[in-house]
């Protein structure tokens, strides 16, 4: 895998390659993290898109000496949460289980109910923690420092979230 | 079907299900943010006037006033200008003026101020963990977890096959037993226990872990109906450290006991009980505090709250308690927190207060009652 550093120089001058690079190696990531926090699919399609606009905008002011994949996480993190919030506002957040998965050609409807189910016992951040890690394999230090939580702090939510898993 | 299998399928459903929005973006279209705007502003996307918020403000407003305050009332009171500041920690020094002694406290609780904010690592615009302090426990604190629910495991009477006993190779141990250890990673490793169960009936046992280059020596007592302790310790030629950890069923509290000694120097003995809705120091002694841990919880709306960690160094200080209380609560903004530490020094009856204003983003509000006493 082509470190995604190389490819920033690239999306300053807007070279289409260089973002489709950055974003085939980011997206899966990026949408594991926001659907973990706003659990809804279609929101979380909303701040995806958001997310890679506001990296290419502000990409010019991306340091290198921190993980660009950190960076832009952080970024999707920082919007989903912003979302959250504004939307505690407008509406009454229920108790009731969210979908993180729909059925698709792909997905049986009985295997999206299972994965529901799980990730629905899950707390936010252990989800968040556990879908980091295990859809992007993601490190456990590298999630510490997107979530900006302790290392153990991680390792015990990420230890829980495993207990649930059936 | 195993765990393993199952993770992988939420792996691909994932996958699978992650939408394709590049289509939806035009890059053509985007415009850079101004060179001007500090890139840290992506860390919150709260519009920008926010962030200079009159909190913030009137913090530094009244530590502004603390120092001038405290600068003319000693200025008045002393009889010479020369300032005892050179070790804001040592009263030693008391002057045969009645003034000074008064005069020494202020100082003091001003400096002390200053000294806890930078060993809390708070610089006052923001809030910024203490990170070495954050790694060193840590780094305990990891191995430490790995090993507990291991050592609980092996002593609980549901023994789990996993473990392969084998001939011990070391004169100085009964047993050895290779257990497997699957990292936070997924690798498997194996873990090597050697022990000598010391008595059986109330399962104690003592022995030495060994994973990787590390090795700890424990010793730990099971009963199922009251307390579960689990000591640790880690020797080497410079320092040995020890970790306690008691459970305490009865109460249900969960007690830790971190203890660092140097030759035969007690450089940090400190001891947290955490029950369900507090946690106290229990004890902090000698020349060098260093305490920090977290501390996590899930309320009965599943959010979940933390203290991230906090940290206390005070140098040279030997005998004086400490009493504060950590409190969180929510606002439209965000949530604020307020860190209140009171200082006691020898006789004097100083009361030091101290606010750091703390907003993170967490919901809802809890109070945490922090306890330092000799």
């Amino acid at each position: 895998m082509a470190r995604l550093e190389e490819f920033i120089e690239g999306l300053i001058l807007k070279d289409e390659e260089s973002f489709e690079q950055i974003y085939n190696e980011t997206k899966h990531s990026v949408y594991a993290l926001i659907v973990s926090i706003v659990k809804n699919k279609a929101d979380a399609e909303d701040i995806m898109q958001d997310t890679y606009i506001k990296m290419i905008a502000s990409i010019h002011m991306y340091q290198p000496k921190y993980p660009f994949k950190n960076w832009i996480l952080t970024i999707a993190k920082n919007l989903a949460i912003d979302f959250l919030r504004k939307k505690q506002f407008t509406t009454i957040i229920g108790l009731e289980d969210f979908e993180y998965i729909v059925p698709s050609k792909d997905i049986s409807p009985q295997l999206a109910l299972e994965i529901n189910e799980q990730l629905n016992k899950m707390t936010d951040i252990e989800r968040q923690i556990f879908l980091l890690h295990v859809v992007d394999d993601l490190k456990h230090k590298e999630i510490a420092a997107i979530l900006n939580k302790p290392l153990g702090t991680i390792l015990w939510h990420y230890q829980k979230a495993l207990k649930k898993v059936k | 079907m195993n765990k393993k299998q199952r993770i992988n399928e939420i792996k691909n459903a994932f996958v699978q299900s992650t939408p394709d929005v590049i289509e939806r973006i035009d890059l053509s279209h985007i415009q850079n943010l101004g060179p001007t705007i500090d890139p840290n502003l992506f860390l919150s996307t709260k519009p920008f006037p926010l962030r200079i918020s009159y909190k913030r403000l009137a913090f530094l407003f009244s530590m502004a006033i603390i120092l001038v305050i405290g600068t003319i009332y000693i200025g008045s009171m002393l009889p010479k200008t020369e300032a005892p500041m050179d070790n804001e920690f040592s009263y030693s020094e008391v002057s045969s003026s009645e003034a000074t002694p008064l005069s020494h406290a202020i100082i003091g609780g001003t400096v002390i101020l200053q000294q806890f904010l930078v060993e809390l690592g708070v610089d006052p615009i923001g809030f910024v963990p203490n990170q070495p302090n954050l790694w060193q426990i840590e780094s305990r604190l990891d191995r430490f977890y790995q090993y507990v629910p291991i050592l609980h495991q092996m002593l609980s009477p549901q023994t789990t096959s996993s473990i392969t006993l084998v001939e011990s190779d070391r004169s100085d141990y009964q047993q050895k037993m290779i257990v497997p250890v699957q990292q936070m990673s997924g690798t498997e490793q194996n873990m090597i226990v050697y022990l000598n169960v010391t008595n059986n009936q109330i399962k104690e046992i003592d022995g030495l872990v060994v994973i990787e280059e590390h090795m700890f020596y424990f010793d730990a007592s099971y009963l199922e109906t009251s307390k579960v302790t689990y000591r640790f310790y880690q020797s080497n030629e410079l320092q040995d450290k020890r970790i306690e950890l008691t459970q305490d069923k009865a109460t249900n509290s969960i007690t830790y006991h971190v203890k660092k000694v140097d030759g035969s120097t007690i450089i940090n003995d400190s001891i947290i009980e955490k029950t369900e809705d507090q946690v106290k120091l229990l004890l902090i002694k000698n020349s060098q505090i260093d305490v920090s841990f977290d501390v996590t919880w899930v309320d009965q709306l599943e959010a979940t709250y933390e203290i991230s960690t906090i940290s206390m160094t005070f140098p040279n200080s030997t005998d004086f308690p400490v009493v504060g209380d950590y409190k969180f609560e929510s606002s439209l903004l965000g949530e604020v927190g307020t860190i209140r530490v009171y200082v006691d020094l020898d006789q004097m009856s100083l009361t030091d207060k101290i606010h750091i204003n703390v907003t993170r983003p967490i919901y809802g509000s809890r109070t945490y009652v922090f306890n330092i006493e000799d």
